[in-house]
């Protein structure tokens, strides 16, 4: 017999319906004895605390709960239209937020709505110089080039009279 | 807590609760009011705080009833509430205290384990003590060793009961139960050696 096993039966049995070879095994285990001894104490004392009467059900609990309860909806439905608002205000702020970033990408870049930006004026200054520049080189182009004027090519064909 | 489900009636009231019946819902607290408020108290152990513990226990489930499918008895789903319940409360409310039993005499006390130990009738004043040494065991038992003991000792609860209260395995209860009532006596005897 495993002390185990003994005390699991001493738990779960009372002393006179406890088999033979536990109640045997009582006698030779001091140990498992003394178990026993604590385990009926505080079994008697469970016993008694089972015995005590619960606190008896107090007039309207049920009113009281579902008072309580429809107090709580009450708060639930203020705190939901809060944050309903809340939510709507949000809503409202994000498409003024995409409304007005749609409205600056679709604007022209100058016009009466809008002044052109530093760096198109920047890109509009080295477009002026590149034109400014190709007229240069088209000058100078049509000076060695131009026909009715002296060149090497037209030079060189002169014939001598 | 042991009305089960099948019962026409109550059927009806949880249906009327779940389509949002409020109403029905008091119905529904006074049938199961009683066995709420006892295992709150064997749980808890006072009187001053049941009230408003077994109201916690009610709304809790008032909120979960949709959740509430008819698998088990709804008592049985009602005590799963309220174990958690109570489990959370001791969880945070775990007080010790003194005992009656130390304020005895060396011979008064082997009197009562005495007749413990024979299972006799106990008198007035060992059955005070004895209940209030238990009592103060429990207290301080941890606080899911204290739930087992309660749902089988206090509540007289079958293994099956527990384990379908705590979600557990029924094996399981068993083993924990036989843990719980181990360390209770750890308990007693070190109390005693200090004694």
């Amino acid at each position: 017999m495993r002390c185990d096993e003994a005390r699991e039966s001493v738990e779960e049995l009372r002393g006179d319906a406890l088999p033979a070879p536990i109640r045997e095994h009582l006698v030779t285990c001091a140990a498992c004895a003394a178990y026993a001894r604590e385990w009926r104490l505080v079994e008697a004392g469970l016993r008694a605390l089972a015995r005590e009467p619960v606190p008896a059900a107090s007039l309207g609990f049920a009113a009281r709960v579902v008072r309580r309860l429809e107090g709580l909806a009450e708060a639930g439905r203020k705190s939901e239209e809060l944050w309903e608002r809340a939510g709507r205000r949000f809503v409202y702020a994000t498409l003024l937020l995409a409304l007005t970033t749609l409205l600056a990408l679709l604007l022209p870049s100058s016009g009466p709505l809008r002044a052109p930006a530093t760096t198109e004026a920047y890109f509009a200054g080295l477009e002026v110089a590149a034109t400014a520049n190709d007229s240069l080189f088209a000058d100078e182009a049509s000076s060695d080039f131009a026909p009715g004027r002296s060149g090497p090519t037209e030079g060189s064909s002169a014939k001598p009279r | 807590m042991e009305n089960p489900p099948r019962d026409a009636q109550e059927v009806e009231w949880i249906k009327r609760v779940q389509r949002g019946e409020g109403e029905a819902f008091a119905l529904l607290i006074e049938l199961h009011e009683r066995r709420v408020r006892a295992l709150v108290f064997h749980l808890v152990r006072r009187r001053d705080e049941v009230e408003d513990i077994a109201q916690e226990i009610f709304i809790k489930a008032f909120r979960g009833i949709r959740s509430y499918n008819f698998r088990s008895s709804f008592g049985t789903w009602l005590g799963r509430i309220a174990a958690n319940h109570c489990y959370d409360y001791l969880r945070r409310e775990q007080k010790a205290r003194v005992s009656y039993y130390w304020q005895m005499s060396e011979e008064s006390s082997r009197k009562l384990e005495e007749a413990a130990e024979k299972q006799d009738a106990l008198t007035a004043e060992q059955e005070i003590v004895v209940r209030d040494l238990v009592d103060m065991l429990l207290a301080q038992a941890p606080a899911g060793d204290r739930m087992i003991l309660v749902l089988k000792e206090l509540e007289d609860r079958s293994v099956e009961e527990i384990a379908e209260v705590l979600n557990l395995r029924v094996n399981t209860v068993k083993v924990r139960l036989h843990r719980a009532r181990r360390r209770m006596l750890q308990q007693l005897k070190k109390w005693r050696q200090r004694r």
